[in-house]
């Protein structure tokens, strides 16, 4: 009778494990790769992108920097990219796109180029695999083992015994899509709930906690500014547009002021910035630093504590970053 | 060391493989040995207040048995020590905090002292736990324990340790000192629940935290939005809790330890006091026992009946946290309780029809829950104000989606709950021919295996009641 119960229960367990396996394996393995962004430049034909996070979102206004430039501008931006979305937006949008702008201009703060890891897991990790293809040698890479799943260790084994598990960020996208459709009348109507759903939890919207979260920064880190291929995606930015025969130019935006307009800098982080704009300039880019700009002060930043701009000084951010490009000859 | 990962799995068939290969005694030792290693994996230093109050509780318990005529003392002792343990770690600084905003009123200096210690998680279930044990031996309910391994694992059997239920001694030490066989009947049922709270917690209470932490991070949010990010809360502290549980049991079945049942669907309720009797029910019944009916229960007067019962449920909210949202949570279902006798006095329950009241009572539930998620008297405050006529029509649409959502995601919960709590379904497997059950419980748990791989969210965080 033991022994049944026994044999029973080594089935049990064989059939829980077994069946779910079998199953994984028949879903087909397809990455849900977004390809809206590269219908919009094909559509628009920029002669300018801009890329960046919500600190581009909150400063730029791609209507008035176009009518400032007399040029065609596109901005690709999201609330949790980091540098690696930035790199699969030059290597899966704009470079496929068939666009070539004459110039990229990519928006960051203090140390974000090298932080390779930087929001690349967690509730970051669907939108960096909208912008994945199938294989991404590059970010296999720089984020090791990290590239599939985002995290470490078992992931792995539960991944090869399951293989849907590695794409559940794409599940959770459908569901929402789904969702979308299910509740509106029409694709169209489908898409403007998704607008307003995103509308709603903007990054301004947020508390000031939440917004210093999704602002948060490795400031604090003393770590030298390291080129380095294997341990960031700036190198391969920087050699993406030099393939394509676009310029780029990195811009650091200035992070909320003190009273006085002044922003505090830990010593480590300006040697960093220095080492980081000679690497850049021998690679044939460009640095604007807007740290020091006293045009930025701090009645225009949303919130104290806060790197955005207040929705009231994104025209005169607009301008700012217009004026300072046209004066370097740049744009 | 978490339930949740991988780590957990590997430890979990360490243990059972040394476990099922030793004598009794031996499985004890063992289980005390592999609960501080599951205890002390993240924070080794948690071990010290958990041994502090193991040894205090044994001691002081053998002192009233021992030591008759100082009983009273011991007992106090006992208390007196394991409420010293949450005050040091838990409301220290709490306290500070509003001396100090206290201060401030009268422009006087404030204190220089503050106390910002980390909670070791599960303090305030294993001192519960502790102080119901030595309760029991002052009266005379259960005898004091005798040797030290025993009683070490009662207070740190690790499936239990961190976030409940609060076993009582007469509950456990019986099994602990009973002989155990390995049953596979048992160990299939474990196992079964154990998937269905990893389900519960990876699947539904991660993925509808995303959309409440959302709404809850928003600095004007509007009614349906905010009621919406409600409603997804009570799924995701419903799931996240009862998973836990379920893993808790699931895990201590395994080892051929039985586990009281902490829910027994509670948005089934009919009323807040049957809610507490689903809810939490190792909590609700430990207050009953050791708060409620000490001070004199319902068996006195109206007026202080109503205090008991504030008192009662101002602790609840207390023992939660330290913050005065949990006291205004605490007080508000005191108040609900004390609501529900006075209509109990009238005609109106009889009247109500059955799922008017599950619906008022889970309406209440989650209005209880917005005080409970929003830490901010201010905002708790604004966010009653807000006016479901001010809110436009992309506002709604936008409440519709995150219900509509929530609703999916809480959908194997409700069934869930339809088939267990609403239909007799015992008795019709029972009916079910042997190899139909298997197939249909083989089925059921691949499919859970399936959507915990398919659908387990990407954003994992750590168990709600960790944090009490």
């Amino acid at each position: 009778m033991k022994a049944n119960g026994a044999k029973r229960l080594v089935l049990f367990v064989a059939l829980v494990l077994a069946i779910p396996a079998g199953v994984s394996r028949i879903v087909p393995e397809k990455r849900n790769f977004d390809s809206r962004p590269l219908e919009i430049l094909r559509a628009s034909q920029p002669q300018l992108v801009l890329i960046g996070d919500s600190m581009l979102e909150s400063r730029i206004d791609a209507q008035l920097l176009e009518q400032k430039l007399g040029k065609r501008v596109a901005i690709l931006w999201n609330g949790g990219a980091a540098s690696a979305c930035w790199y699969l937006m030059i290597k899966n949008y704009v470079v496929p796109s068939g666009v070539r702008p004459g110039r990229i201009y990519l928006f960051f703060r203090d140390r974000m180029l090298t932080d390779s890891t930087f929001r690349t897991t967690g509730i970051f990790r669907p939108y960096l695999e909208s912008l994945m293809r199938v294989d991404e040698p590059v970010c296999r890479l720089v984020l090791g083992r990290n590239a599939q799943e985002g995290r470490g260790g078992g992931e792995k084994w539960v991944t090869a015994l399951y293989p849907v598990n590695g794409r559940r960020s794409m599940q959770h996208q459908r569901i929402s899509e789904m969702m979308f459709r299910a509740l509106t009348a029409n694709g169209h109507a489908a898409k403007g709930l998704e607008r307003r759903v995103n509308s709603m939890f903007e990054v301004v919207k947020m508390r000031g906690e939440m917004m210093a979260e999704s602002g948060d920064l490795s400031d604090k880190s003393s770590a030298p500014f390291d080129g380095d291929a294997k341990a960031s995606f700036l190198p391969h930015i920087v050699d993406l547009a030099a393939n394509a025969g676009i310029k780029l130019t990195f811009v650091r935006v200035k992070r909320h002021a003190q009273a006085d307009g002044q922003v505090v800098q830990s010593a480590a982080l300006h040697t960093y910035i220095v080492d980081l704009r000679t690497w850049i300039e021998n690679h044939g880019c460009d640095l604007i630093d807007f740290t020091d700009d006293p045009q930025f002060t701090p009645d225009m930043y949303l919130k104290a504590e806060d790197d955005h701009i207040g929705p009231w000084a994104k025209a005169r951010s607009t301008e700012i970053f217009a004026a300072r490009i046209q004066q370097e000859g740049r744009p | 060391m978490i339930f949740h990962s991988l780590v957990y799995l590997l430890f979990l068939a360490i243990v059972l493989a040394l476990y099922w290969a030793l004598p009794r005694r031996g499985q004890n030792l063992m289980l005390v040995a592999a609960s501080y290693v599951f205890y002390g994996w993240e924070h080794p230093w948690f071990l010290l207040p958990l041994w502090a109050s193991t040894l205090v509780d044994y001691a002081c318990a053998l002192g009233i048995e021992r030591l008759p005529a100082r009983r009273r003392l011991f007992l106090w002792t006992s208390i007196g020590a394991s409420v010293a343990l949450l005050a040091t770690f838990k409301y220290a600084g709490f306290a500070i905090e509003n001396l100090n905003a206290l201060l401030a009123e009268f422009h006087a200096e404030p204190l220089r002292a503050t106390m910002r210690l980390v909670l070791p998680a599960g303090l305030s279930f294993y001192t519960f736990q502790s102080i119901g044990y030595v309760v029991d031996v002052y009266m005379g309910r259960v005898r004091a324990v005798r040797y030290l391994p025993d009683y070490a694992l009662y207070v740190s059997f690790f499936p239990q340790l961190v976030a409940g239920p609060i076993e009582r001694a007469g509950h456990m030490l019986p099994q602990y000192r009973a002989a155990r066989v390995f049953n596979p009947v048992d160990w299939q049922s474990g196992l079964s629940l154990m998937l269905w709270g990893f389900f519960k917690k990876l699947v539904i209470a991660d993925n509808v935290a995303l959309i409440a932490n959302k709404v809850f991070a928003l600095s004007e949010p509007t009614f349906p939005v905010l009621w919406a990010g409600v409603l997804a809360f009570a799924v995701q502290i419903y799931a996240d809790f009862s998973g836990y549980t379920d893993i808790a049991r699931g895990t201590a079945r395994l080892l051929g330890i039985e586990l009281m049942r902490n829910f027994n669907h509670p948005y089934l309720a009919t009323s807040p006091a049957d809610f507490w009797r689903r809810w939490h029910i190792s909590l609700s019944s430990w207050l009953r026992d050791f708060i409620y009916i000490p001070l004199g229960g319902s068996r006195c007067g109206a007026a202080r009946v109503a205090l008991n019962l504030i008192l009662t449920f101002g602790i609840s909210g207390l023992w939660h946290g330290a913050s005065w949202n949990y006291v205004l949570w605490g007080l508000y279902w005191g108040f609900l309780s004390l609501g529900q006798r006075l209509l109990s006095a009238t005609s109106l329950p009889r009247l109500t029809p059955w799922l008017m009241k599950v619906a008022i009572t889970f309406t209440l539930t989650c209005a209880g829950w917005l005080l409970f998620r929003e830490r901010d008297l201010a905002q708790i405050a604004h966010d009653l104000t807000l006016s479901p006529f001010t809110a436009d029509a992309d506002a709604w649409g936008v409440a519709r989606y995150l219900i509509a959502l929530v609703t999916l995601y809480a959908l194997p919960l409700t069934l869930h709950m339809i088939v267990t709590g609403l239909v007799r379904t015992r008795e019709i497997t029972a009916r079910l021919p042997e190899m139909v059950g298997f197939a249909v419980q083989v089925s059921v748990c691949a499919l859970l295996l399936l959507g915990i791989v398919t659908a387990r969210s990407v954003a994992t965080s750590d168990f709600i009641y960790f944090q009490f």
